[in-house]
């Protein structure tokens, strides 16, 4: 088994960025890209910059986190209770069940027009998307958890007559953990795609705004300011969620890769 | 406290893809306090009766009564400790004891403190059980069923995991605590040693249907010595009718 060094723990993941941003900004210096219509990384990294200090960075990211987060929790809260409900009851699951999975198979998108025709084209229908697509996820996770909790444990809780509020958390929740936090992230990264795209059809503010925007009036330095403010946000977004599922299955032992 | 147990069994058979028959016709009244072990080869329904008396399954022909009560479903006054442990990985040690209980009230911390010692696992209370040796996630088991003392203990090889040792000074210490509490107790087990140490009452089963076979009383003084000329010779008597009555070979 090998392991790698302090050293290479710093370095490995530097490599591929460092030689595309090297190419990238060669190809633009030398002329084999347009300036025109692709901006180099030091011209992505001056506007970045200028962007963030004039604050309009900072509108535009505000705008779309609040679109998202409102989106998401709402989104996870009525996935995971929903998930819950019909995880635990037979009467709730043929009640429910049925009909989410007919809706489930729907891609997100397709749902864009009829929001917006019921919601306006203003910060309800794209919340709207996103609550949708992220309930869809987090619910569909959430039964899978729940259903897969060892019969032998709710035995457990069965004979030591554990009312119904404690079976679930003591029991069928921390069990549904680890599913339920990978549905959370699917939604999020989902939620993502969403917002973006139903910033870029009708808005006039977001990240998705932005990036349309510089499109239309040549300004390929605010395309890739947005592009990358969009990775960057993303990936904390997630990071957020991994150390929070990490606190609450610090019980596991898993395997790490080596 | 504790209660007496009557079983008045008929039948019990599975119906999954082929009926299954798991117990044949079984009739044993336990009294109050007493301690009765059910011996038996592999699979022979041993688990699934004490599921029955358990009330997780109520599917069976006959009729189960403890104290006053029909068993129907699980209820408080019996507890079980399982062949596995079957600890909740994500509660510590101390925490997976203190859901054996009722209710998780501060007074009972002393009780679980007291287990804790009892069985050696003062060091590891706030450890999880993916972290815990076979033997100890046994023992955090077995101080789950303890904690609440119910009227009858049900007890399904729970010494099984063990080594030599620590499976003695385990069956002592549970001794003393079941008979200063006076638990009724049904213990399955296919260690005849473990059964003629700590029962009053010796219960031998069949092979698959299970049914009674033979009922050997216990008549020693407790705490008993393994090496007493009518300890061994008790022992001798059950193995060679078990060999003779089950011929497993």
């Amino acid at each position: 088994m090998s392991t790698i060094s302090a050293k290479q723990k710093i370095i490995l993941p530097l490599i591929i960025p460092v030689i595309l941003l090297v190419a990238w900004e060669w190809s633009v210096r030398s002329g084999l890209l347009p300036n025109t219509l692709i901006a180099s990384p030091s011209q992505v990294v001056r506007d970045f910059f200028d962007l963030a200090i004039s604050g309009e960075l900072l509108v535009h990211s505000l705008v779309s986190l609040y679109r998202l987060v409102l989106g998401f929790a709402v989104g996870t809260l009525i996935g995971l209770s929903l998930g819950v409900i019909v995880g635990t009851s037979k009467f709730a699951e043929k009640l429910f069940a049925p009909t989410i999975q007919f809706l489930a198979p729907i891609p997100p998108i397709a749902w864009i027009p009829l929001l917006i025709i019921l919601l306006g084209i203003g910060e309800a229908s794209k919340i709207g998307l996103i609550i949708i697509a992220s309930f869809v996820v987090v619910y569909l996770n959430t039964v899978q958890g729940i259903r897969s909790t060892d019969q032998k444990l709710v035995d457990v809780a069965h004979v030591l007559r554990k009312p119904n509020k404690e079976l679930i958390k003591k029991v069928l929740l921390p069990s549904a953990t680890p599913h339920i936090f990978t549905g959370m992230r699917i939604a999020l990264g989902l939620s993502w795609i969403l917002l973006i795209a139903a910033e870029v059809i009708a808005s006039s503010k977001g990240l998705g705004w932005l990036i349309w925007d510089s499109r239309n009036f040549s300004r390929p330095d605010d395309l890739f300011v947005g592009i990358i403010t969009i990775g960057i946000l993303g990936k904390l977004s997630d990071m957020v969620l991994v150390a929070i599922e990490k606190e609450l299955t610090k019980w596991r032992t898993v395997f790490q890769g080596k | 406290m504790s209660k007496p147990l009557t079983i008045e069994l008929r039948d019990k058979t599975f119906h999954d893809r082929q009926p299954l028959q798991a117990l044949g016709k079984i009739n044993m009244d336990i009294k109050a306090g007493e301690f009765v072990c059910i011996l038996g080869p592999s699979g022979c329904g041993k688990s699934t009766l004490l599921r029955l008396i358990s009330g997780l399954d109520s599917n069976f022909d006959g009729k189960i009564v403890l104290g006053e009560r029909i068993v129907k479903m699980p209820e408080r006054d019996c507890g079980i400790a399982f062949q596995e442990p079957r600890l909740l990985p994500w509660l510590s040690v101390r925490e997976n004891i203190a859901f054996g209980l009722y209710s998780e009230s501060g007074k009972s911390s002393g009780q679980i403190d007291e287990l804790l010692n009892l069985l050696d696992l003062k060091q590891f209370a706030n450890a999880y059980p993916n972290q815990l040796s076979g033997g100890m996630a046994q023992r955090v088991s077995l101080a789950r069923a303890l904690v609440n003392l119910p009227d009858l203990l049900l007890l399904d090889e729970p010494f099984g995991s063990l080594d030599e040792l620590t499976k003695r000074r385990l069956q002592e210490e549970a001794q003393k605590v079941l008979s200063k509490e006076k638990t009724t107790v049904l213990m399955v087990t296919h260690d005849i040693e473990e059964a003629v140490y700590m029962s009053d009452r010796i219960l031998l089963m069949s092979k698959r249907p299970g049914q009674i076979l033979e009922s050997y009383a216990v008549d020693m003084p407790k705490p008993r010595e393994r090496t007493a000329q009518n300890f061994v010779a008790l022992q001798t008597k059950i193995l060679k009718e078990m060999q003779d009555k089950l011929n497993l070979f």
